[in-house]
């Protein structure tokens, strides 16, 4: 395998991983306030999307009415 | 008495770490008995400095972490037990202090991770809702206003020494290598860590042609293994003098004495040009417009720094002159050429280079400097339209100060946010101030929603209190009233 393959085959097993862990991140944020184990989930979810940069977090800005955007 | 502990995280690239090196040797020099950690990737973990300056170096496996996940069917579960442990390892020797120099979101899960309550925390974390944190000055700065396209002209390491809360001297950049190889040889790093930050090969074929012909020592050429290919293609030159190729067969400590007894070195923006600024070789540096020259360009004294918006608008002959100006110490052809005095001086300009004014905002923002006399009519204009919509936004904080629930004050609200956006982009000159004001919005940690509403009417009022300068425009000396903390 060449190494342009390589990196588009990790690219791809990475957001395919990626988005499935947004959906269980989804799910447990909307079952739980805040923890420790969300926070180990999104740690997670940003180190994949540094390797996967298209999707990484630009903006995470609290509104002035405090509701989680 | 235990020692204090203190955790840098680096967790960029060979070049931030370099970067992050005065800063280390700053702590250890202001706190001698404390014990210094640094955590790096494993990949760039050979970058850390080995004189004994870290006491501990942690190397975040990153590669490990995320090969379960690497699978038609990702396990989850086994990369965040991998993430876990080194979460609890690092949590368990009990900082008092951790310095995140990394500036990126997985870093400030990270030390949200492993911070203990009593933990002073310098640099990106997360707050108790998960919202992000910006605890210190220095890091809300770098947040808002550094990266390329804007107006930042503070030097990354000394934004690094600002959240670490060290001020940097001379002492605090290393140079403590002695060995003379390739004495008195120009160094050529032909690689990057992207292609549009450097120049082809074909193109560097000329300069190092050039340099082999005017040079009286050796042109050495140097760069990673992944270089390799492309740097036989650069030093395939006949003639009396050949370049030493020298890509992809030193380590990184023999790379740091080439450089160190180099007369110069030339390169675009990578980690041999922050090697130069530790061993102080003069370097001139060719900066792409991918990265800002002010905030990654090197600090060796006698260096140079050439923009460059790609290679068709730089010759060949123009970089070997001018590497030759800094090796035989002439003064530059030109004064598009940006000069460095020294580590601890800022740059110096001779053309004044884009974007000097928001520099000058940035520096009555932060620094307490006077504002700057309007650039333009439109700026003013832009700066009547921000206080309109600041005033509508006071007025819907207002409202929902009475009625708290008030859907649609809070709608207005965020587009009053949208409505900022739209006007920068018209007159970008202004967007330093909208970018403060969204940082400091941004740094009011969770609270009540009332107290939440009042501050962030405080900080509505701050901006306010900017934008009123320029209802009556300072004079061309500019106006020093107002200071913002």
């Amino acid at each position: 395998m060449s190494n342009e393959s390589g990196k588009r085959d990790l690219k791809h097993f990475l957001g395919l991983a990626g988005a499935q862990l947004d959906h269980r991140l989804k799910q447990t944020e909307a079952s739980e306030p805040y923890s420790a184990r969300i926070n180990r989930m999104r740690a997670l979810a940003e180190l994949i999307k540094e390797q996967v940069p298209a999707n990484a977090e630009t903006k995470n800005t609290r509104p002035p009415t405090g509701t989680v955007g | 008495m235990q020692k204090r502990r203190i955790l840098v995280l680096q967790l960029a690239r060979l070049g931030d770490i370099y970067q992050t090196w005065p800063v280390l040797q700053a702590l250890k020099r202001r706190e001698p008995e404390c014990e210094l950690h640094l955590v790096t990737r494993s990949r760039f973990a050979v970058a850390a400095p080995q004189d004994g300056v870290v006491d501990r170096l942690w190397k975040l496996d990153t590669r490990e972490v995320l090969t379960p996940l690497v699978d038609e069917f990702p396990n989850h579960d086994a990369a965040l037990a991998l993430l876990g442990g080194v979460c609890d390892e690092l949590a368990a020797t009990k900082f008092d202090v951790i310095v995140n120099l990394s500036f990126s979101p997985f870093s400030s899960y990270l030390v949200h991770e492993i911070a203990g309550e009593s933990c002073e925390i310098r640099g990106y974390t997360r707050t108790s809702d998960g919202f992000l944190s910006i605890p210190d000055d220095g890091s809300a700065y770098f947040y808002a206003q550094v990266g390329p396209g804007k107006g930042n002209r503070a030097h990354l390491t000394d934004l690094f020494a600002h959240v670490a809360g060290v001020e940097l001297t001379n002492e605090d950049w290393p140079a403590r290598i002695d060995a003379n190889a390739c004495s008195g040889a120009i160094v050529v790093h032909i690689g990057a860590s992207q292609l549009s930050k450097t120049l082809s090969w074909s193109k560097w074929m000329q300069v190092i042609k050039g340099l082999c012909r005017e040079h009286d020592g050796n042109v050495v050429v140097v760069g990673s293994e992944e270089e390799a290919e492309i740097a036989t293609q650069a030093c395939a030159i006949s003639g009396d003098k050949t370049p030493v190729n020298l890509v992809g067969k030193t380590t990184l400590g023999e790379l740091f004495e080439i450089v160190r007894s180099a007369k110069c070195v030339v390169g675009g923006d990578s980690a041999p040009i922050q090697i130069a600024s530790l061993t102080d070789t003069p370097c001139f540096n060719l900066s792409f417009s991918q990265v800002s020259l002010w905030e990654t360009g090197p600090r060796a004294a006698g260096s140079r720094i050439l923009k460059v918006d790609d290679e068709d608008s730089v010759s060949s002959e123009r970089i070997v002159d001018e590497t030759m100006r800094i090796v035989r110490g002439k003064a530059p052809s030109s004064n598009d050429v940006v000069r460095v005095p020294g580590r601890t001086v800022p740059y110096v300009e001779t053309m004044p280079q884009a974007q000097t004014f928001e520099w000058e905002l940035l520096k009555a923002i932060y620094m307490g400097e006077a504002f700057p006399a309007p650039p333009s009519e439109t700026f003013i204009l832009g700066m009547t339209r921000i206080t309109e919509v600041n005033s509508l936004a006071l007025d819907q904080l207002e409202a929902l100060n009475r009625i708290p629930n008030n859907k649609t004050a809070a709608a207005i609200l965020d587009r009053c946010d949208e409505v900022m956006e739209q006007i920068i982009g018209f007159v970008p000159e202004m967007s330093p101030i909208v970018r403060w004001f969204r940082t400091e919005r941004l740094r009011i940690g969770p609270m009540k929603v009332a107290d939440l509403v009042r501050a962030t009417q405080a900080v509505h009022v701050r901006l306010s209190e900017v934008l009123r300068l320029y209802e009556n425009p300072p004079e061309e000396n500019g106006n020093d009233d107002v200071v913002l903390d």
